[in-house]
């Protein structure tokens, strides 16, 4: 394998060429998910808005919980979904992603497809329901008063999560072809990584002697600065732009590991 | 650059890595394949082959010959182990019809989707989609999801997309032979129009008419090799041949159409060959409708015994028998058999059957039945097929030799 072939403008370009079966992929990835359902596609709206009313009842009316730093004012339950908002997106991605090709043996196997596409038909998906998320988020923040013109950033500070979700769905997707048990091992590390990321805590709430470790994780990175973009204080740029980097070798890695093994994925499948 | 042929395949090989548990394939990835946990199986083995552009070839072959794998290795769904595959414009392929389509879509989103997956635009479609649906021509459900469709009513929109998107070449994998029969004239006439426009045709089937009347060349392959390339009708009688010879070993129990073949009886006697002979003593492997031949079987006695009927059943494909006789109707049963003897019954008659695949029984016994002194049993004994060449148009599996005389009354 040439190092031409992993040039980001290149996987970029082609993914594009495809955009049209990306897209319609992910229309059915997301419309059959709702289908049947009496309320059918409004859940895409539904279901969030339950889960924010739940945070604001539990964290601002139970628990009247506060984090030590609080930032810029802004309620418990309104960090913490912000903070969902990036995980979720991630975590969707990657614990769909080992069944993403071998969900379609017919498309390996008997017709000619792109199938380095499959793995970023979840990532699609979860930034449907991701779009929606946000949507609630800034009407929360409207409501509650905390509105700042930041939160605009948050798509753009998410790209680092974006890369590095789907690298690791190229590594993932290419694994679970060969072996089933991904669909169950990769949940399990997501759900794990979701305590080991400030989702529920702030960084700065972590003992001095380990937050160097967090300043490796890059969706920590990413949750803190669209935390900081939300409520409206300066982002820490120059983490971002080196986690940047990182995912995108790792989405680099990734597309290379993906290309490498697709030879076999007929044989295995 | 071999600017005139439309698919070129050199020594292509394709062997598969066959893991006996999947925790195998990842021991060897962790050893870097330093150490081996898998067996190794050899589908095709150095095949060659030149396909010029509108020339038409089928592939024929036993199951597990390595067709499909040839096929899928020219479409560029599987990457050869080594070799060359040269391919020379767009390739449509309907190695399974209907294999991307999402069920949960209309036909219509499946048509572009299709579209898509063959590199076509989304223009280029449309401009292409009330010919693809009149052909099709399964009215409105067209916008309703596949998933609603009748099997029939699947193949044809699959087949419909295959054959609009002006492919340069064209893979089948026996897929011709579904959907109704006025679908299946339409889409050989369509598929003829196909091939005098240029596009060449990679069939792979089984049907002997088929192939004889779309292909100008036929391909072999056994056992992943490829054994012969010339003639669609010498190739088929070469093909006839062996396989009648790999069904001789008594061993081979299971034959290659899945069917078993059950051998039964005491084994006082056997009949060792079954074969047609035309009038010049050859062996025949497919016989004319109509044509004199000799239908011979030739058995051995192992242990003395008063009296041999010999009796034999030809079938037809579904299992019906259509003719059934034994030597006590002619009254010439052999008596006062004795070890080593050997017998040639020779039936001379008229291959009056229709176009068709049979199979021939022979049963040795001592009476009319089967049931007392079975000295044995072989069914599916012996293949043979039916062409017609010679006669006018007909249907059915008997042969009725008409003559027709229209005048007024």
């Amino acid at each position: 394998m040439s190092t031409t072939i992993v040039s980001p403008l290149r996987i970029f370009a082609d993914i594009w060429r495809h955009r049209y079966l990306l897209g319609q992929l992910i229309k059915r990835d997301v419309l059959l998910r709702y289908r049947g359902a009496m309320f059918g596609v409004l859940w895409i709206f539904l279901s969030p808005l339950l889960m924010l009313a739940i945070f604001a009842f539990i964290f601002g009316q139970v628990f009247q919980t506060r984090w030590p730093q609080q930032s810029g004012g802004l309620p418990f339950w309104l960090l913490l979904y912000s903070g969902l908002i990036t995980f979720n997106v991630f975590s969707e991605t990657v614990s769909r992603a080992p069944a993403s090709v071998r969900g379609y043996p017919s498309f390996v196997k008997k017709i000619i497809f792109p199938v380095h596409i499959l793995p970023l038909v979840p990532l699609g998906a979860a930034l449907v329901h991701g779009s929606f998320n946000l949507m609630i988020l800034v009407a929360a923040l409207a409501w509650t008063g905390g509105l700042h013109g930041q939160v605009l950033l948050f798509p753009l500070l998410l790209l680092p999560v974006l890369l590095l979700a789907t690298g690791l769905s190229w590594f993932v997707a290419a694994w679970g072809v060969f072996i089933k048990d991904m669909t169950q091992i990769i949940p399990v590390f997501v759900q794990m990584l979701m305590f080991l990321s400030p989702v529920f805590y702030p960084v700065s709430a972590v003992p001095e002697n380990l937050r160097t470790v967090y300043r490796y994780n890059p969706l920590g990175t990413v949750i803190e600065a669209s935390r900081a973009a939300m409520a409206g204080q300066p982002v820490e740029w120059s983490a971002w732009t080196i986690t940047f980097v990182l995912c995108l070798g790792v989405a680099l890695l990734g597309y290379a590991f993906f290309q490498h093994s697709r030879e076999e994925f007929a044989d295995a499948l | 650059m071999h600017s005139d042929s439309a698919i070129r395949v050199e020594n292509l090989t394709k062997t598969y890595r066959i893991f006996g548990h999947p925790g195998d394939r990842i021991k060897q990835a962790l050893t870097l394949g330093r150490i081996r946990f898998h067996r190794e199986f050899t589908a095709l083995k150095e095949v060659s082959f030149d396909i010029k552009r509108g020339e038409t070839i089928g592939v024929v072959g036993r199951n597990g010959s390595g067709k499909s794998t040839l096929l899928q290795l020219v479409s560029g769904i599987l990457k050869p182990t080594s070799g060359i595959t040269e391919i020379n414009g767009r390739v449509s392929a309907l190695l399974e019809l209907g294999a991307g389509f999402n069920p949960e879509f209309t036909g219509r989103e499946n048509v572009f989707f299709q579209g898509a997956v063959l590199g076509i635009s989304k223009a280029e479609i449309a401009s292409r989609f009330e010919d693809i649906a009149a052909f099709a021509d399964i009215g409105e459900f067209i916008d309703q999801p596949v998933r609603t469709y009748s099997s029939g009513m699947y193949v044809r929109l699959a087949f419909s997309v295959a054959i609009h998107v002006q492919p340069d070449i064209l893979l089948v994998d026996e897929a011709l032979s579904v959907g109704d029969v006025e679908f299946q004239h339409r889409s050989m006439k369509r598929v003829k129009e196909l091939i005098s426009a240029g596009t060449s045709l990679l069939l792979v089937s089984h049907d002997r008419h088929l192939i004889t009347s779309t292909c100008s060349r036929c391909i072999l392959l056994d056992k992943g090799r490829l054994v012969m390339d010339g003639l669609p009708s010498d190739v088929f009688d070469y093909y006839h041949a062996l396989t009648a010879k790999g069904e001789e070993s008594p061993q081979r129990n299971i034959l290659n159409s899945g069917r078993s073949q059950v051998v039964s009886g005491t084994g006082e006697a056997k009949v060792k060959s079954i074969r047609f002979l035309a009038k010049d003593g050859s062996e025949l492997n497919t016989l004319d409708v109509g044509m004199p031949v000799t239908l011979e079987f030739l058995v051995h006695i192992y242990e003395p015994f008063p009296r041999l009927v010999l009796a034999f059943a030809i079938r037809d494909r579904m299992g019906q028998t259509i003719f059934n006789t034994n030597t006590n109707c002619f009254n010439k049963s052999p008596e006062g058999l004795r070890a080593n003897d050997e017998l040639a019954f020779r039936f001379q008659l008229d291959a009056n059957f229709g176009p068709g695949h049979y199979s021939i029984s022979s049963f040795l016994t001592s009476t009319n039945d089967q049931l007392t002194n079975n000295y044995e049993s072989r069914e599916l004994a012996h293949f043979f097929e039916v062409t017609n060449d010679s006669r006018p148009y007909f249907y059915g599996t008997a042969w009725l030799n008409p003559a027709l005389n229209v005048e007024p009354y």
